[in-house]
């Protein structure tokens, strides 16, 4: 985790340049400092990005899945260490939880954990557009239903 | 068929696994004081980040045969422990909502598998 998090503590000031959302890579308007909604809309502009990240890091994963030799202990931790696929899977999915954290930063976790769940959605369409997975009725209720279950956790009132 | 059955036991480890991260880094996180440096030399938070490495190594064995439109949706079931953890280790209290969004996601993962031999 190379990102320097900051002080949580500058996240509130009204009036300075959110810090966080900037180094994100997602669309930074040096202007908007001060505007809630706008600091709003970089926080949630930011998870989607992170729910995009989380479905390439997936896709990632599955290919380099493939080359794992499983035929001994030392044989499964050499071939996913020198696997380039695998590596940068790993890779995306870690970024993608530094920019949810930082997302956090400045948006509460009841509005931005809820899109979170949208990463299942674009898996199954990744998976069937790209892998070339079957598509039945159970699977796309199963993930429709998972979906509205890890929406409705990340809006309890408590989490947040 | 969608999956084997040692998959879908793998990924289920795996989310047991994984579960145990988010336990830790918790745990790391409320010793944080302030500062990037107090975060990485955080033997909670190092003990965390490598559960979820090695949950990580679970679930890339159990994506390599089955689907991963079938198999991905499942690692929410991490949810449920980690619902568990957090009211066994930090007391958190169970909801309504947190409640139904376990029953919810139980109940996702069934419905893939009753579609997971057609």
């Amino acid at each position: 985790m190379g990102i320097d998090l900051g002080s949580p503590e500058a996240v509130e000031l009204p009036g300075t340049p959110s810090p966080g959302v900037a180094s994100g890579g997602a669309g930074q308007n040096p202007g908007s400092g001060g505007s809630g909604t706008l600091r709003r809309r970089k926080a949630i502009l930011l998870v989607l990005f992170c729910t995009v990240l989380g479905a390439a890091a997936q896709l990632l994963l599955k290919m380099g899945s493939q080359g794992v030799d499983t035929s001994s202990l030392l044989n499964i931790v050499w071939s996913m260490a020198m696997n380039v696929p695998l590596i940068a899977g790993l890779a995306l999915y870690g970024l993608s939880m530094v920019l949810f954290v930082h997302a956090l930063r400045n948006e509460q976790l009841s509005l931005l954990y809820p899109l979170i769940s949208l990463t299942y959605i674009w898996v199954t369409a990744v998976s069937i557009a790209f892998l070339n997975e079957s598509v039945s009725f159970w699977k796309i209720a199963g993930v429709a239903v998972i979906v509205a279950g890890v929406a409705l956790l990340g809006r309890d009132p408590s989490t947040s | 068929m969608s999956a084997t059955t040692s998959s879908i036991l793998l990924v289920i480890v795996a989310s047991f696994i994984g579960s145990f991260g988010a336990v830790l880094l918790k745990a790391g996180s409320m010793r944080v004081k302030r500062g990037i440096r107090d975060m990485i030399f955080n033997p909670r938070i190092l003990l965390g980040c490598a559960t979820y490495v090695l949950s990580s190594v679970f679930f890339i064995l159990a994506i390599r045969q089955g689907e991963l439109s079938f198999l991905y949706p499942m690692v929410a079931l991490s949810y449920v422990w980690t619902l568990l953890w957090s009211k066994i280790f930090f007391g958190e209290p169970f909801t309504r909502n947190k409640f139904a969004g376990i029953a919810l996601i139980l109940a996702g993962v069934a419905l893939l598998n009753i579609g997971r031999g057609s």
